[in-house]
């Protein structure tokens, strides 16, 4: 029997020669034994988390996300036929065909959890269970087997693009195809990041009844994120070697932002300490354009002189020969009613994640300083509860359904 | 050497918190000649070394330790006693030797030390409790700071109604404990989610196999109004 690896690598491997035209909304799915040129809509990068180009750049050269996001995650009920692959492959493949690859359009990636791997494929898992990483936190460990993050500018269409997926309702169900029914759904998470959707979703649990959110925060804790010289580059965080190379791996965490105190008993220039570092001002990080000075090297000496440990500060401790190790694609969200981070970061190993999260975590400033511990005074720790933590793998486009997929006969 | 000396030691809150409630405590029993350490050994629970602080407390008060000035505990009235016994114990749980009892008082003014700053916390008139936990050894009743809480109070509904980390706290009716003031949105019976970390001070060797790993209980609450 054929791989469902190699065929798909026959398939979409040569995706940026794809025609226009041919093939419009409504057309029969296209499968995966079709020759790719007789469809449009492939001309999509080789590597799923290749998102920069096709966002919008602020005057700095930041990339800017899309300012809708969904995360849809599913379990895997019993061994995928073939017929399941192909499926699948053609649900992902008539959103490609129905919209551009920009933030205007749909962004998508679909990675896989360990238990797949473990259950379903021959390798051992290329990534690891999630872990705690802190003495402090108890987060779930989610098990779900494959998580999709689709993003756009238009949140409408996300929703419709859900449905379709995964009820086979809605007006684009003729469109889009649905997801294969050995695909059990799981959860789907909301959120959106952007100036002024936080400020529109303020009236939620988590965020002082005062509406304290400024009405152009991009985030609910009122700073920017995401500035292009604190991120890795897509090059950095893509797996080079072995039979998933190409790919690239997702930590999803999910947590409750609580701000009464971030808003009511810290001023401007005390949540840019925490934010930041010591040494940044409220206006100073209004200032800035596309790199925020982490004050790494400092953070013990400020440590001792403010007793406080900024979150930039202590999360750039982990960086390799200067460079930062993951690429931030998080989040707000009011899902059950509070405010929170949908916490969405690619790193080219999940070890680059957890090193990044333990440096967070600043555990040894507080020997510095008797004020700071795990939470108080250090970073942002104190306003944040991680409830779930889970890892992925992204594979490359190719293989992006049922990756390294065992034949049943093997099992 | 004068504990007045000692005094913006007072302000720290975390790391030194053990050390400084019973050099507290010891300043209120024994005023300003003796050394902190033996008493604060000996001080085998909350209410003995309440007690202990009470029976000094006219000489602190007259000298202007600071420890005094920024007593949280006391009553309106300047009564320690009365602050102790105002205490409810509310819930409690047991994890590999530690007792952990969630308390109630109400709602009291505190001083938080945000790096160099102090802020001054004065309860607004929403808040209905000063809920606290409280961690110590059941053996001997010595309270287990550096640990973090974080607290989350849902309703009948699971809806949550608080949210928030416990402040290591110091104060002389409690000693060290972790509290926060809670406004609750009226009488009824609540979930206390209590997610307790590892305490992360050193440890000596009967301590080096237990509290490793964070936990969390659930316990239940009711809140008469």
């Amino acid at each position: 029997m054929t791989e469902p690896k190699s065929r798909r690598s026959f398939l979409l491997g040569t995706g940026a020669a794809a025609a226009a035209g041919g093939v419009g909304f409504g057309a029969a799915r296209v499968t995966a034994d079709q020759d790719p040129s007789a469809s449009s809509g492939h001309d999509r990068p080789r590597r799923q988390h290749a998102w920069a180009d096709a966002l919008e750049l602020d005057e700095h050269g930041n990339h800017v996300m899309p300012r809708f996001h969904r995360l849809v995650m599913w379990n895997v009920a019993s061994h995928p036929s073939p017929a399941d692959v192909d499926e699948l492959e053609a649900a992902l493949e008539s959103i490609e065909r129905a919209y551009r690859y920009d933030h205007d359009g749909v962004l998508m990636a679909l990675g896989w959890g360990p238990r797949y791997f473990e259950r379903f494929t021959t390798e051992p898992a290329p990534i690891p269970a999630p872990e705690r990483l802190s003495s402090f936190e108890t987060p779930e460990l989610d098990s779900h087997d494959l998580c999709l993050h689709v993003a756009s500018d238009t949140e409408s269409r996300l929703d419709e693009i859900v449905d379709a997926l995964t009820n086979a309702t809605g007006p684009l169900s003729p469109t889009i195809g649905t997801v294969p029914s050995v695909l059990r759904l799981a959860e789907i998470r909301r959120g959106f990041v952007g100036p002024g959707l936080p400020a529109q979703h303020q009236d939620t649990g988590g965020i002082p009844a005062d509406q304290p959110v400024a009405g152009d925060a991009p985030l609910f804790m009122g700073f920017r994120s995401g500035f292009r010289k604190n991120q890795a580059t897509e090059d950095d965080v893509t797996i080079e070697e072995g039979s998933l190379a190409g790919g690239t791996t997702m930590h999803v965490s999910r947590m409750r932002l609580r701000l009464d105190s971030w808003y009511e008993l810290l001023d401007g220039d005390q949540r840019a300490a925490r934010m930041f570092s010591p040494d940044t001002t409220a206006s100073d990080a209004r200032a800035l354009t596309n790199e925020a000075p982490t004050f790494a090297d400092d953070i013990e000496d400020t440590a001792e002189r403010h007793g406080v440990v900024g979150h930039l500060q202590a999360s750039a401790t982990a960086r390799r020969e200067g460079r930062p190790l993951i690429i931030r694609r998080d989040f707000n969200t009011v899902d059950d009613g509070e405010a929170g981070l949908h916490f969405v970061a690619l790193q080219r190993s999940i070890k680059d994640f957890n090193t990044t999260r333990l440096a967070m975590n600043a555990a040894d400033t507080a020997t510095r300083h008797s004020g700071i511990d795990a939470r108080t005074n250090n970073g942002i720790n104190e306003f944040i509860f991680v409830t779930n933590r889970a890892n992925y793998l992204i594979p490359p486009r190719r293989q992006r359904s049922f990756p390294l997929l065992a034949d049943q006969s093997d099992q | 050497m004068s504990h007045h000396h000692d005094s913006p030691g007072v302000r720290r809150p975390g790391r030194v918190a053990a050390a400084l409630i019973a050099l507290t405590l010891f300043a209120g029993a024994c005023g300003d000649d003796g050394t902190a350490e033996e008493p604060v050994s000996t001080a085998a629970n909350a209410n003995d070394a309440a007690d202990d602080a009470m029976s000094g407390m006219d000489v602190a008060e007259d000298s202007d330790d600071m420890a005094m000035d920024d007593d949280m505990a006391m009553d309106d009235d300047g009564s320690m006693g009365d602050t102790a016994m105002m205490m409810q114990t509310v819930a409690s749980e047991s994890w590999q030797g530690m007792r952990i009892e969630v308390a109630t008082m109400a709602p009291t003014t505190f001083t938080l030390f945000q790096g160099v700053d102090e802020t001054l916390v004065e309860p607004d008139a929403r808040d209905s409790v000063h809920l606290m936990a409280v961690l110590a050894d059941e053996q001997s009743g010595e309270r287990i700071p550096y640990a973090d809480v974080w607290v989350t109070l849902r309703d009948s509904d699971g809806s949550i109604v608080f949210d928030e980390r416990m402040w290591p706290m110091l104060s002389r009716a409690m000693g060290t404990h972790y509290g926060i003031n809670v406004a609750l949105p009226g009488a009824g019976t609540y979930d206390i989610d209590l997610q307790v970390g590892a305490p992360q001070g050193a440890r000596h060797p009967e301590y080096s196999d237990r509290w490793l790993e964070p936990t969390s209980f659930t316990m239940t609450y009711s809140w008469d109004g």
